[in-house]
């Protein structure tokens, strides 16, 4: 996925002048061709992802669409403040790219896993989160991610992963893709980890079972419409993915079938999703948020009315 | 602009601050008053910024205020200097109010929101890689505290701005002496902190942060050659209300009526 990638925006850079490269001292040559076409829009930033990150933020400011390129892990774990304040609360657009992710990595440790990635970014505000199943959908997010112009965590694998797609389908980010129609169970999954899904669903075939299978490459925001329909339609339902059972695509399911089932009593007061402004102190922002003393009361009230 | 109406205008807002701080029992007053001459030689010295600083419609110039806990007085300057209305400053730490007690990307003149410190130098960074791809050559000058060089992300910034060969960047460094819980030099080996910026290929100064002249000699010499520069300036906490100087206390504190009339007395004076 890695030189998918890097020739992919070696492309769209020919075009748009306004794309720029912060790498944290990774992709040995990788990136050759790009610097020698642009030299002035690609930057080893060194070990230091923090500063890269930042950094990014004071190009987008200026207008730039930066991309800051590291193992997915330290793209993440390293720079999650800098995500959040710099780049998220500002709304700047700019990509996040984590290469090897899940478990890309998987033989050099659990220092190099990245499997909690999705869950300890999904509840950062104005975050869009994407991961492409194979490089075929790579290609075809990359230019929407550009245009798109939100901050975006971009969860990549390594490389030489299997494709799942044999011909081009339409993907469009926001927009679960339907790979195939079946039956009785629908299978969901995001990351390169379908293709696992989709060998799967080979086999069940030839025990007369049709599943359907959908690529959820855009985990945030999350396609309701579609699982809408998913719950609606299906008996069971399977998510696949190559992270924690904790916040990533599951979680996200969950969340939203726990808030959309009629028969299911469940009540969430929370903080909302939002980024809280203009609150005052604590205790106002607690009668603003509905969670004050009496915030909490009416809304049990209500909700056991 | 001259000296004597350079300290007139830093009396000025040294009482609007402490005035703003009491009113509505906030913090980091200490941290604030500390500052006041830097931040008036950045806006009002004719060596300073100059007109429409952080303006997000054309970004040219920008100071960004690392110690994002200095709000107080970066908000008094931003009403002196007409970027927010006497009303908008009034309504400080007030509900429905943009101006919280860290700065607000929401209010016109304050291009990055701060508060968690060691960011600020690393915005400087991208503003001023931005300026060398355009070939521009806008000035970006940046506030940090003497405790925020505790932050690992202050020396990749450091190494990453004179490592990228980048310019026009000017960062002051406010010491005075105290962090939130201690002395600054018994926290973490703060000092030989002027060597430490020296070896990370910065030019350096060191100074009186309180005076205006050296201040405004820092600022003449960095316009002539802008190299990235670490200005450390020697300050006092809580400058400017005898009670308050050297006083930790007043990090946190925020003056009753009492203290704010002997404060505004002496401030007054000075006016």
């Amino acid at each position: 996925m890695r030189n998918t990638f890097v020739k992919e925006i070696t492309n769209l850079a020919e075009k748009n002048k306004k794309i720029v490269i912060l790498a944290g001292d990774i992709g040995y040559k990788l990136f050759d061709n790009f610097n020698k076409k642009f030299p002035n829009r690609f930057y080893n930033c060194g070990v230091a992802e923090a500063n890269m990150t930042t950094v990014a933020a004071g190009l987008a400011l200026k207008g730039f669409i930066p991309i800051t390129y590291t193992i997915a892990t330290f793209n993440v774990y390293k720079t999650v403040e800098q995500i959040k304040i710099d780049l998220c609360y500002p709304n700047l657009g700019s990509l996040i790219v984590g290469v090897g992710s899940g478990l890309g990595y998987a033989d050099l440790g659990s220092t190099h896993h990245s499997t909690e990635d999705i869950g300890v970014l999904r509840s950062i505000p104005n975050l869009n989160i994407v991961c492409p199943a194979d490089s075929i959908e790579l290609k075809e997010l990359l230019p929407q991610l550009i245009k798109n112009k939100k901050p975006t965590y971009f969860r990549l694998g390594k490389k030489g992963e299997a494709n799942l797609y044999i011909k081009t389908p339409k993907i469009k980010i926001g927009k679960g893709n339907v790979v195939y129609k079946g039956s009785k169970i629908c299978i969901i999954a995001t990351g390169n980890i379908i293709v696992n899904a989709n060998e799967a669903v080979k086999r069940l075939r030839k025990n007369k079972i049709f599943p359907s299978l959908i690529s959820m490459h855009t985990i945030k925001p999350l396609d309701t419409l579609l699982l809408k329909k998913v719950f609606k339609e299906f008996k069971y339902v399977v998510v696949i993915e190559e992270h924690s059972s904790i916040g990533g695509l599951s979680s996200a399911i969950s969340e939203y079938y726990l808030n959309n089932q009629s028969n299911t009593k469940f009540l969430s007061l929370n903080t909302g999703k939002n980024f809280i402004v203009k609150s005052g102190k604590q205790e106002s922002a607690f009668k603003k948020l509905k969670i004050s003393p009496e915030g909490i009361e009416k809304r049990i009230m209500q909700f056991i009315k | 602009m001259k000296l004597k109406n350079l300290k007139k205008i830093a009396n000025q807002i040294r009482l609007n601050t402490v005035e703003i701080i009491h009113k509505t029992k906030t913090s980091h007053l200490g941290s604030s008053l500390s500052c006041v001459e830097i931040l008036v030689s950045i806006y009002f010295s004719s060596f300073g910024l100059g007109k429409n600083i952080n303006n997000k419609r054309n970004l040219k110039n920008t100071f960004i205020l690392s110690k994002g806990h200095a709000a107080p007085v970066f908000y008094s300057v931003l009403e002196n200097k007409n970027y927010i209305s006497k009303k908008t400053f009034d309504s400080y730490s007030k509900p429905g109010s943009y101006l919280e007690e860290h700065p607000n990307i929401k209010i016109n003149g304050v291009l990055v929101s701060s508060g968690s410190l060691g960011h600020g130098l690393s915005y400087a960074g991208g503003l001023a890689l931005a300026d060398k791809i355009n070939k521009k050559k806008y000035k970006h000058m940046v506030l940090m505290s003497d405790g925020e060089c505790n932050e690992g992300s202050v020396w990749e910034a450091a190494m990453f701005i004179t490592g990228k060969k980048l310019k026009n960047i000017i960062t002051f460094i406010d010491c005075n002496k105290w962090q939130a819980t201690e002395r600054s030099a018994d926290v973490l080996k703060f000092e030989p902190i002027r060597d430490k910026w020296k070896s990370f290929g910065w030019k350096t100064y060191e100074i009186d942060g309180h005076n205006f002249h050296s201040i405004e000699n820092v600022l003449k010499k960095f316009r002539k050659n802008p190299v990235p520069t670490a200005v450390i300036c020697r300050t006092t906490k809580g400058k400017g209300v005898s009670f308050m100087e050297d006083n930790n206390l007043w990090h946190y504190r925020a003056p009753n009526k009492a203290e704010f009339l002997l404060a505004k007395k002496e401030l007054k004076v000075k006016i």
